[in-house]
């Protein structure tokens, strides 16, 4: 009796014990979590001895106000990471290591490159999901453009990343060079050579070209060069016989897949007289790119350009408000859009404008790492990600960074420097990818790597594309095996 | 009592095997197992037996890799040879002590620096425009010479050995280098220079007849460290040329971490680094074998 007494008085004092373990648990969940944010550019950090113009600090004003609403949450900002390809190696260790970034900050191509290893959440479901922070809004989905909500879409169809910067570019030039070498913003590709053989001739170096480093420019440059001299071959690349439009989303001309199947069935060729335009008018640029342009990288670029040395620079909307904050600067400056290449330098041309460069594919770019799912906090960073991107705190943010416009249907209030470039990607970007994301990372490199040697003249066009039309067959098989494109096989094979 | 003390010993040096299995052994026993794989790091790999060291064997980047990390190694060892060697002797024969000293101080405290900012800081010196080298060349008339030093397809990969001048200090081993051929000359025995000087051998007879053969050793050291470091280095040329223009300055171990990590080709990157480690065992071994220090040229 006295056990039976002892033994039920155990169990009526341990039940209490067990179900406030419980409260306290979720108490514990309620009362502190921590999400780890990478940013990007808008890494909030206070300005060194060394900055020449004033860091970004919005996400810290949004950290707090988030801070207000929900005073269990603290937004940790990683420190940025520079440049792009260190950052991806740091990124692939992190989330490897299942230390990914809940919050994190990745160009779209790379997400779709890594998404079946598993790493991201699939934001599909949440985007269904009203913002609360955007007043009347019933779809979170709505408050953006359609351009990023496209470009985000993996090739299983999910959304593993929410790609909202968009960036533009044009050539920025020195207006006081200009005025000394009596040359105006060119029009053509025949005006462009010229004014660069002018303004070489009055003592500067036209064109601030880097080759060093990051390969942006040649990769802008060729995106541009080659949509215009394919201009006419595209629909046969596409393999539809239809024209080939030109929208505001990346990769919505010629898919990868697309681009595979032409290289295969032989419409897209290295050999091909057409396709060796491009390598050819780019050669006709770089003599005026200056002596030592392949150990130049784009911070020296930028240099050249900002110290009145070189008269031209091809960057992108980053530019403005560095540019305009820089103390280096003594002299005025404006932007063109890249010169319409015409029959009078090439007979490929048919004459169509340059498109722009540019999309989604700025700061902005957020992915939420799986671990969340794990560690509890999936829908709190859901949430502080619907806080940000809400245009009353996303458009105060790009303003106070000045590079990237959000890809949000209302821009109302965002800085109007940026408008040229927003207008510039509306009229529709490259339709078709070049060297630098078209195939495989190892393909970018193959092909830069020759390309240099075309350039200084160690190859020549021959030797040259023979090498480039190699490794563009292999990094065709090695997709075709990697994404399992069997269907494409068997197209091939009939 | 002895032997408790031993197995206590043992106790206490566990934690120290264990980090080595963990952080050396391991990862060399998965890349070995890895280089039969294609493997992209993250999901399963999938077997492929020696298709990895085939291809391996056909890359021509390998073959122009090879070929540079070769003059990198000639190149380095020749600098990590001579030129603290000459330093040490000079300052073995400095007599004032606390001169000596200071020029011990000033030649190693370089070592601190990370070697990241003395790369920048000779990547700067490179630059075609604003660069020391190329403003000094104008400065004394030879600007004729101005090049895009990391630019260049022929300087590119002997601009990026030759930094750290005067090669006394600082990049690789070189400083380290320099005490370990001071500690060598300062530990020969001062009869020995007694008995030279008897028998006339003063200055460079000296120094190629005593000293030279009594630091053989140490020589012997420097030369085997410097082949490791080198075949393993990457950072240098990561971070000056990037391997380039093209592939003039390319190495194995720049390339063996592009394939891992830009390319997701681990697999074939555990193949690269099988080989390396195979050819620099060789290497050591043959190193050690043919220069005898002077105790073993004695025995």
């Amino acid at each position: 009796m006295k056990r039976c007494v002892a033994k039920w008085l155990l169990i009526f004092l341990l039940l209490p014990a067990w179900l406030l373990a419980g409260a306290t648990k979720s108490f514990a969940q309620q009362a502190e979590v921590v999400i780890r944010m990478y940013a990007g550019e808008y890494t909030p950090r206070a300005r060194t001895q060394s900055d020449r113009w004033d860091p970004p600090s919005y996400l810290n004003v949004l950290a707090a106000e988030y801070k207000r609403l929900h005073p269990h949450v603290t937004i940790e900002f990683l420190p940025e990471i520079t440049p792009q390809d260190r950052y991806e190696t740091w990124l692939f260790t992190q989330y490897q290591a299942g230390r990914g970034p809940d919050l994190g900050n990745q160009l779209f191509s790379e997400v779709n490159r890594h998404y079946l290893k598993g790493w991201y959440v699939n934001l599909k479901p949440y985007l269904e999901q009203p913002n609360p922070y955007v007043e009347g809004n019933r779809r979170w989905a709505d408050i953006f453009q359609p351009g990023a909500l496209a470009t985000g879409v993996a090739p299983d169809g999910n959304m593993y990343v929410l790609p909202t910067g968009v960036v533009g570019t044009g050539i920025y030039y020195n207006k006081d060079i200009f005025a000394k070498a009596g040359v105006e913003p060119p029009e053509t590709w025949a005006e462009f050579m010229e004014i660069q053989r002018k303004i070489q001739a009055a003592g500067y170096i036209p064109f601030a070209f880097p080759m060093a480093g990051a390969k942006a420019t040649t990769n802008w440059s060729l995106r541009v060069i080659q949509d215009m001299i394919l201009d006419s071959k595209l629909p046969e690349i596409k393999g539809t016989g239809t024209p080939v439009v030109r929208t505001m989303i990346e990769g919505e001309g010629i898919s990868q897949k697309e681009l595979v199947r032409a290289i295969k069935n032989g419409t897209y060729s290295a050999k091909d007289p057409q396709w060796q335009e491009q390598l050819r008018l780019l050669k006709e640029w770089s003599q005026y790119w200056g002596p030592g342009y392949l150990s130049l990288d784009p911070d020296a670029a930028y240099r050249l350009f900002v110290t009145g040395r070189a008269a031209m620079l091809y960057d992108t909307s980053s530019r403005v408000k560095v540019l305009e904050s820089d103390s280096l600067r003594q002299f005025d400056f404006g932007v063109f859009d890249f010169p319409r290449i015409t029959q009078e330098s090439s007979p490929y041309a048919t004459g169509i404008s340059a498109p722009a460069v540019g999309g989604y594919t700025g700061a902005g770019s957020f992915t939420v790492a799986a671990t969340t799912i794990d560690k509890g906090i999936v829908d709190q960073v859901i949430d502080w990600l619907m806080f940000i991107t809400a245009p009353q705190n996303y458009i105060p943010m790009a303003n106070d960074l000045g590079w990237y416009s959000p890809g949000l249907i209302s821009l109302e209030g965002i800085d109007p420097k940026l408008e040229p470039f927003i207008r510039s990607v509306e009229n529709g970007v490259f339709r078709i990818e070049s060297f630098y994301r078209g195939l495989t990372v190892e393909y970018a490199d193959q092909f830069y790597r020759v390309l240099q040697e075309y350039l200084t003249g160690r190859k020549n066009m021959d030797q040259a594309t023979d090498e480039i039309q190699r490794y563009m067959e292999q990094a065709a098989d090695e997709l075709i095996e990697r994404n399992g494109w069997t269907d494409l096989l068997e197209e091939l094979s009939r | 009592m002895a032997s408790g003390r031993v197995k206590t010993a043992y106790w206490f040096i566990l934690p120290t095997f264990a980090a080595l299995i963990a952080l050396k052994y391991y990862p060399a026993a998965s890349a070995v197992y890895h280089s039969f794989f294609q493997w992209d790091g993250a999901t399963a790999g999938r077997f492929v037996g020696l298709a990895n060291y085939a291809q391996l064997f056909r890359d021509e980047i390998i073959h122009v890799s090879a070929v540079n990390v070769v003059k990198f190694i000639m190149g380095r060892s020749f600098l990590n040879l001579v030129f603290p060697l000459l330093a040490a002797k000079l300052v073995f024969h400095v007599r004032h002590q606390r001169a000596a000293y200071l020029y011990r101080v000033l030649l190693t405290s370089p070592i601190v620096v990370p070697s990241m900012v003395l790369l920048l800081l000779w990547k700067f010196i490179y630059h075609p425009y604003d660069g020391l080298l190329n403003q000094l060349l104008d400065a004394v008339g030879l600007g004729s010479w101005r090049r895009a030093w990391l630019g260049d397809f022929q300087t590119a990969l002997y601009a990026v050995i030759g930094i750290g001048f005067p090669w006394v200090t600082g990049i690789g081993n070189a400083g380290f280098a320099f005490l370990i051929y001071l500690g060598g000359l300062q530990s020969i025995p001062k009869e020995i220079f007694d008995a030279a000087a008897v028998d006339g051998a003063v200055s460079l007879r000296r120094f190629f007849r005593v000293e030279l053969p009594m630091i053989a050793s140490q020589l012997k050291l420097i030369l085997i460290l410097t082949i490791i470091n080198t075949m393993e280095s990457y950072v240098p040329v990561m971070v000056m040329t990037g391997g380039g223009p093209g592939v003039s300055s390319m190495v194995p171990g720049l390339y063996l971490y592009e394939s891992a990590f830009l390319y997701d080709k681990f697999g074939y990157a555990s193949a690269i680094g099988v080989v390396m480690t195979l050819i620099l065992l060789v290497v050591t071994y043959i190193s050690q074998r043919s220069i005898k220090s002077y105790s073993e040229a004695e025995s």
